[in-house]
């Protein structure tokens, strides 16, 4: 069973209790004290306040990371990190407002960086900046989706599916992740599918496979998860290049035979998911700032401490550098011209 | 079963988890009382601390911190009009008149005891449902949610007060502004302006801030008075209010029970289900032209519903990890700190943690309705402050409590548009509740409709349970008139009276 230490318990609850009491009045944010020193490049952040923005509403993923994140980064940076959440338009409410923000790394933000990526290229309403208009401080975690069946449709396996007349997939709305994923995987696989859109979130499209008003979904396979070992859905692919390590059994998009053009847009649509969810900041940010963030950044997701509160949620770190994620910008803006128009084809209407 | 349900009952009683819950409960008083301070958010904030809890103790924690905010919230909502949660927005409509009658004791011992007993209404509802949760859940799908906002709407009649033709024109109004954003279906923006703000259409706090706790801050200002001009015997006045739950328990247990079925859907949210308990307990009522003026079933309808939605928000949660609520979505992190996992597993190995989240429930509502009885004496006296005094402590309120919703400065905006329409309606006599509840039940009955039928063409209109709920839309609005008719039948009213009265609102013969 699990370890019993009540007075420790007891001890951090109290705790909890004066953190509020004394943070009543900021209405949101979660504190760190200001400790000293981040390593020397990183003292212009010293005692400084710094915002991270949760571009949704309290709980889930985006989230629960930023919160899990605040009080190390905050250590190290010096400052005093807040966690804000700014709710609004699909979480572009707030990215539109990072990037009119001033441009010295105090206000960052968690994205949605599939959503986001693909909203950008397709060139959808509502995005007013490029993607390599960021300034890309690191990914926190990937978002390795995958592409379920509920247990109530007919489906058990991707050639069931591949068979189909008319498979209906869920989606919170035109431009989501899951639309956009649903979209290209029936034109990359060709089989006869469409898509529901009209769900609230993803907690309604979830019910609606779970009771078998659609046939499935795609979703991160860290929600998904849950579902599938329950056995209310089924997997049936992941979308990356190799198998997921707790789906050993269900095939990879990357590993499937497909036609050049086909095998080309899976590619492209791989190297989207693979911005998960990146911390960012607003354009322009000045090299020694974004340097100190990025180590900063990358200290704390390696900080034992913050990897051990990461797996208590169950929400796996998986670090990709800024650099790295500049790289995945260039690559995506080489993308072929055909999984742009597939993109803005799925950002009309499928 | 039973053996686990009690044995969970002894593990709530452990000394620290009680100390635990204690604490959960002082925080839960404060963010309830305070309004912008919301209960999920609090939730977020608090989450980390659970990390070395066992999970009953992190739920005492958590659970015993969230469901004392709905109670604690209706506290604002009577004795100052702004709600201190959003989903003590309903409290308002009737808690506050009464507090300006100087009857804010009733009003708030009504409500406390009200909230008690939804909560405990639900709770017992989570034991029962215990086996039946799942199938529970999948019962109801798009086409039955879509009847429910149906069901909702035809409240307008009943909450449009005397003038019907008034009801239906501001509830035409709110359908209007719930057009605003983006439509579920194409994905195109509509009436936003070019503003992302407007894309997820108008948020119903700022609203219901500025509508009605705007504009009485307003006349306060002007009327230079206290909120209460006087205030009757507080004791015998919360007496009567503890009475008036026991008088009323029908509209209690029905407003609990349409908490507990709206709290089940996800996606419905919190706020709407107060407002259909409300237009329900109006429907129903012998004298529904005393809702809005004062009437304590209103205050009933919405303490109990608010409390008792907590419940059926857990459902989903705890049966398939699906949160019914934003709050609830938080709680599912917990889960996963503590080590579970939602789903079957919590209907057998881990039933006693389930059967003693009902517990908790039971246990923190009726500690924080005790200690608030005994500071009801003391919170009264505030409304007898002079408004001078007290308006720029509400102008905070205000300003916080519609900030907070999204922490986005249109909604400041947006509060004070609503706080003009309020004053132009009081002034002119519009009712201001039908246009609320067009704007919340507005976009869902859109959503739902276009779901319906995408997924099912046209053949969900002949399902058993859809033909079921729109019998009971079509009697809903046509029993008044045949109430009425048949009290007219008994005991003719002199038609004098009617012209005196249409005369009276300038409508004319």
């Amino acid at each position: 069973m699990f370890d019993r230490k009540p007075t420790r318990a007891a001890f951090s609850a109290l705790l909890g209790a004066i953190a509020l009491m004394s943070t009543a009045c900021d209405a949101v944010g979660t504190s760190t004290e200001a400790s000293a020193g981040g390593g020397g490049d990183c003292s212009m952040f010293e005692g400084e306040t710094v915002t991270l923005v949760v571009p949704y509403s309290p709980g889930g993923g985006y989230d629960s990371y930023a919160r899990i994140i605040a009080p190390h980064l905050g250590k190290e940076l010096g400052s005093e990190v807040v966690v804000e959440n700014e709710d609004g338009a699909g979480g572009l409410l707030a990215m539109n407002n990072l990037m009119a923000a001033t441009p010295d790394g105090t206000e960052l933000a968690i994205m949605n960086g599939v959503g986001v990526a693909g909203g950008a290229l397709a060139g959808a309403e509502g995005i007013r900046f490029a993607l390599d208009d960021l300034s890309m401080i690191g990914r926190v975690a990937e978002q390795q989706a995958v592409f379920v069946a509920g247990a109530k449709s007919p489906y058990r396996t991707l050639d069931d599916v591949l068979k189909a007349d008319g498979f209906e997939f869920a989606s919170t709305g035109v431009g989501a992740a899951d639309f956009v994923n649903a979209n290209l995987l029936i034109e990359i696989l060709d089989f006869d599918g469409r898509v529901v859109t009209g769900f609230e979130g993803s907690d309604e499209s979830e019910l609606a496979v779970v009771r078998g008003d659609v046939d499935g979904q795609t979703g991160d396979l860290d929600s998904r998860i849950e579902a599938i070992e329950a056995g209310d859905e089924h997997p049936l692919l992941v979308i990356d290049t190799k198998r997921a390590d707790v789906l050993p059994d269900v095939p990879a998009l990357g590993e499937l035979d497909l036609g050049q053009r086909e095998r080309a847009l899976a590619e492209s649509l791989i190297d989207m998911s693979a911005f998960g969810r990146p911390i960012v900041g607003p354009p322009g940010l000045p090299e020694d700032r974004l340097s100190c963030l990025r180590q900063a950044l990358h200290n704390s997701v390696t900080n034992p401490k913050l990897l051990a509160a990461a797996k208590k949620e169950e929400r796996p770190i998986s670090w990709l550098s800024g650099a790295e994620l500049d790289e995945l910008v260039g690559r995506l803006g080489d993308a072929s011209a055909a999984f742009q128009q597939s993109l803005r084809a799925a950002h009309e209407r499928g | 079963m039973f053996q686990t349900f009690f044995q969970s009952l002894l593990d709530v009683l452990q000394p620290e988890t009680i100390a635990i819950m204690l604490v959960g409960i002082a925080i839960g008083f404060v963010v309830g009382v305070l309004p912008g301070l919301g209960g999920s958010v609090t939730l977020a904030l608090m989450l980390p601390f659970i990390f070395d809890m066992e999970p009953v103790q992190a739920f005492a924690f958590l659970l015993g911190m969230w469901v004392v905010t709905a109670t604690t919230g209706d506290i604002t909502s009577v004795l100052f009009g702004v709600p201190g949660e959003a989903t003590s927005a309903a409290t308002v409509f009737d808690g506050y008149p009464m507090t300006k009658r100087g009857e804010a004791g009733r009003a708030l011992g009504a409500a406390l005891l009200s909230s008690t007993q939804g909560a405990l209404l639900g709770a017992f509802f989570l034991a029962l449902s215990v086996p039946i949760l799942r199938p529970l859940v999948l019962a109801f799908g798009p086409p039955e949610f879509l009847m429910l906002t149906l069901l909702g709407l035809t409240f307008v009649v009943a909450l449009s007060g005397r003038n019907v033709l008034k009801g239906f024109l501001m509830a035409a109004l709110g359908m209007l502004v719930a057009l605003v954003g983006i439509d579920p279906q194409e994905g195109v923006p509509r009436y936003a302006f070019g503003q992302l703000y407007l894309w997820d259409g108008i948020d119903i706090v700022p609203l219901v801030i500025g509508l009605f706790a705007g504009a009485e801050v307003l006349q306060l200002m002007l009327s230079k008075t206290s909120i209460a001009t006087r205030t009757a015997d507080n004791i015998s006045g919360i007496r009567q209010g503890v009475r008036d739950t026991f008088r009323h328990w029908t509209v209690v247990v029905r407003s609990s029970a349409i908490g507990i079925g709206i709290g089940i859907i996800p996606g419905m949210g919190g706020s709407v289900s107060q407002f259909i308990a409300y237009g329900h307990a109006q429907q129903t009522s012998k004298h529904p032209e005393r809702f809005g003026k004062g009437a304590v079933e209103g205050v009933l309808a919405a303490g109990a519903n608010n409390n008792a939605k907590d419940a059926g928000s857990l459902v989903p949660t705890i049966a398939f990890g699906i949160p019914g609520s934003v709050g609830a979505a938080v709680l599912l992190g917990a889960f996963l700190i503590t080590g579970l996992n939602p789903g079957p597993e919590m209907l057998t190995t881990n039933l006693n943690i389930t059967f003693s989240m009902v517990w908790i429930m039971v246990l923190a509502n009726i500690v924080a309705v005790a200690v608030s009885f005994l500071l009801i004496r003391q919170l009264v006296k505030l409304t007898l402050i002079p408004g001078t005094w007290l308006v720029p402590f509400l102008l905070v309120l205000l300003g916080v409590g519609a900030f907070t919703a999204s922490n986005n400065i249109n909604d400041i905006f947006v509060m004070l548009a609503a706080a003009a329409l309020g004053v132009v309606a009081i002034h002119w006599d519009w009712p201001r509740v039908p246009f609320l509840l067009a704007v919340v039940l507005g976009g869902l009955a859109e959503r739902y409709l276009f779901l319906s039928y995408s997924l099912h063409g046209w053949s969900w209109l002949t399902t058993p349970s859809v033909l079921g709920l729109g019998a009971l839309i079509v009697f809903v609005a046509v029993w008044p008139y045949v109430r009425a008719m048949r009290r007219r039948g008994k005991e003719p009213v002199p038609a004098r009276v009617e012209t005196k009265d249409n005369d009276l609102t300038g409508v004319g013969k």
